[in-house]
């Protein structure tokens, strides 16, 4: 399946990953949890803070299907 | 112990006093609250000689309290007709604090159309022709200000939108570097200012003493503490340097709540261009300042200067709200375009968030396209020329709707919302309608629950526990913003039980009290209190704590809807 995965802040770097295409996403054999995607990135799991599924909260391990729209943060506020 | 310095405009005249009993214990919101409430009849027109504006630093305010420099400003808004405090950084919090001022309070108004300046320094209180400033920007004004009385004062002045009492009109100030890019910039209190005919005040401490410490090796204990949990948490100590509140932008659009083109649908497919992290490469390609403090003593430093491509000074605490005013709500994709939107408002004196919904208000009435930068920034260079499209647009987003025949106009209390829509952030949303400010997102940062996972998680979308959410956090802003420390201080504060205590401990050491944190909770909701009375008094009814009817339409990708009933928003302010 394909998964849209949108990495920010100081996890941008990590996207620039050889198994990503040009459009921002990532091949995955399913069944696959979005800590399946960021483990392929190398994103290391202790950075993270937040997880979007489809723009809803979700976790490391909620499981993906096919076109789903993942994002990924550190911690980050503002106001 | 601290005095109230009362000026009178019209006489041109001064007089310290000694605080009454009721309030000699307060600073900062708490001060201006219960002043304006004592002291300004509430029916009265926020620009007539009833009228009055306070200057009050908060608690903390003038100690070495790590972010503890902030400023509350408070009158009676022209913009919404009730109660505000508008809080901000720059140097005068600090320095009025020092000169042992615990309020400064503008009264009256002249008769007559000559402007004047105010200076205050250790022994004198000065007032001094202004006529030679008038129509001075903000950016000029504090050259011009450092030149004649010394580089580093603490200055707020008003631009011409303040001078033309315009609804949206702001205070700036000087940051530490000369810079306006601090503001009281919500409900129109410049126009107060413009008002009563003063363009500037000047604040010098030169010769006084520090701020007196009760205790000061306990407080220096707590202090410590205090400055290694804002810095050692995520937010404060890495997110908010490293990119400032832009940052946001990004996440506030991942979870599709990002209101774009005037509050239709969350999601700006531009939104990287716009985001912190475009900000960041930029500022650093170019020479600029990642990381800066609107005052001395924070630690936390979410201010930057963005230069241009050139390299040149463009702007200064460039924030995400404002970044999404300009920017996701009128589809303007090109930073640069807003960081000049950014900087006029500084320098016309003009709040960004109002100015920014107006922006998309005009393109709303087809007075310019959607998504052009270059015609918004014309069209905002008209304030103050003369030109009456420029006093419209200076009036805010109310009124420019109405102007403009359209009923699509994203206000409460006739104040612009701002940058999180609230079918999609719904704690924030209670906050926007339930607030005695009129929508105002600092008022009640729901957004930590909802959407940051700060302070715990709640469902952004659902209403469950939204409302109790957005009540318990209105309560701790009052107090925050009575102490004078800066609201950021909320994300380790509300991540760390211990948060909380430090500032007691702080508050007790300077001033040998013995609060307990249960004290905290009762401040916050007396100032609730205060400026609910206030608005009560003013007309307002709970039928003023509602949305407009817009945000009853779906809201796209989520698509819920504003659904809470008016019983349900009543308790968020029910105490
Ligand atoms: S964190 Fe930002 S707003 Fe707060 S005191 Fe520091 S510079 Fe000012």
């Amino acid at each position: 399946m394909k998964i849209e995965v949108r990495l920010f802040a100081s996890l941008a770097a990590y996207a620039d990953h050889g198994d990503m295409d040009s459009e921002g996403c990532l091949n995955l054999e399913g069944p696959a949890t979005i800590r399946d995607a960021v483990l392929r990135l190398g994103v290391p799991e202790q950075e993270i803070k937040l997880v979007f599924l489809n723009g809803i909260g979700a976790s490391l391990d909620s499981s993906l299907k096919d076109k789903d729209r993942v994002g990924i943060f550190p911690p980050i506020g503002g106001g | 112990m601290s005095k109230i310095l009362r000026i009178n405009t019209r006489e041109k005249t001064y007089s310290f006093e000694t605080p009454a009993e009721d309030i000699a214990g307060l600073g900062g919101r708490a001060l201006t609250s219960k002043m304006i409430l004592n002291e300004v009849p509430a029916t009265s027109h926020p620009l007539s000689k009833y009228s009055k504006l306070i200057f009050a630093p908060g608690l903390l305010s003038g100690s070495p309290a790590a972010n503890s420099g902030r400023l509350s400003v408070g009158g009676k808004s022209p913009l919404t007709g009730g109660i505000k405090e508008s809080n901000s950084g720059g140097l005068v919090s600090q320095k009025l604090a020092r000169l042992g001022i615990k309020a400064l309070v503008l009264e009256d108004k002249p008769e007559d159309d000559r402007f004047s300046m105010v200076v205050i320094k250790k022994d004198r209180v000065e007032f001094l022709a202004a006529d030679e400033y008038v129509g001075v920007c903000n950016s000029d004004m504090i050259t011009k200000l450092w030149d004649r009385f010394g580089k580093r004062v603490a200055t707020a002045s008003i631009g011409v939108a303040g001078e033309q009492r315009l609804t949206s009109a702001s205070i700036q100030f000087a940051d530490p570097k000369g810079h306006p890019g601090r503001a009281a910039g919500r409900g129109g209190l410049g126009a107060v200012m413009g008002s009563k005919k003063i363009k500037a005040i000047v604040v010098d401490d030169k010769g006084t003493d520090r701020v007196p410490l009760h205790d000061p090796d306990a407080f220096k204990a707590a202090n410590k503490k205090w400055v290694e949990l804002l810095t050692s948490h995520p937010v404060s100590g890495q997110g908010l340097p490293a990119y400032g509140t832009a940052i946001l932008v990004n996440v506030i659009n991942e979870a599709g709540a990002l209101p774009t083109k005037n509050f239709r649908t969350g999601r700006f497919e531009n939104a990287q261009d716009i985001s912190g992290e475009t900000m960041a490469a930029n500022i650093e390609k170019r020479s600029g300042v990642a990381t800066e403090g609107c005052h001395p003593g924070c630690v936390i430093k979410c201010s930057q200067v963005y230069n241009d491509k050139d390299n040149n000074y463009l702007t200064s605490g460039f924030e995400y709200e404002t970044i999404w005013a300009f920017g996701a709500h009128c589809l303007i994709k090109e930073l640069d375009d807003i960081a000049m939107l950014d900087r006029l408002c500084d320098d016309l004196g003009l709040d960004t968030i109002e100015t920014g919904v107006t922006m998309g208000i005009a393109m709303e009435g087809g007075i310019i396209p959607w998504g052009d930068g270059k015609a918004a920034i014309e069209l905002l260079k008209k304030v103050g020329t003369g030109d009456p499209m420029g006093k419209i647009i200076g009036n805010g987003a109310a009124f420019t709707g109405q102007a403009l025949g359209i009923d699509r106009v994203p206000v409460v209390k006739r104040q612009a919302l701002p940058a999180y829509d609230p079918r999609a952030v719904k704690a924030v949303g209670v906050t926007y309608a339930t607030t005695p400010m009129g929508a105002d997102h600092t008022a009640g940062y729901g957004v930590c629950q909802n959407i940051l996972g700060v302070g715990g998680s709640i469902d952004p979308l659902k209403k469950d526990n939204n409302v109790a959410i957005s009540k318990t956090l209105q309560i701790a802003t009052a107090a925050i913003d009575a102490a004078g420390l800066c609201l950021f201080v909320a994300f380790p504060v509300l991540d760390n039980p211990e948060g909380l205590q430090m500032i007691v401990d702080m508050i007790n050491a300077r001033y040998g009290l013995s609060l307990v944190v249960d004290d905290v909770t009762t401040l916050g909701i007396s100032i609730l209190r205060d400026e609910l009375e206030f608005n009560r008094r003013a007309g307002f009814t709970p039928k003023d704590d509602r949305l407009p009817d817009m945000f009853k339409e779906p809201f796209a990708p989520h698509n819920t809807t504003w659904d809470f009933t008016d019983e349900e928003l009543a308790e968020a302010v029910k105490f």
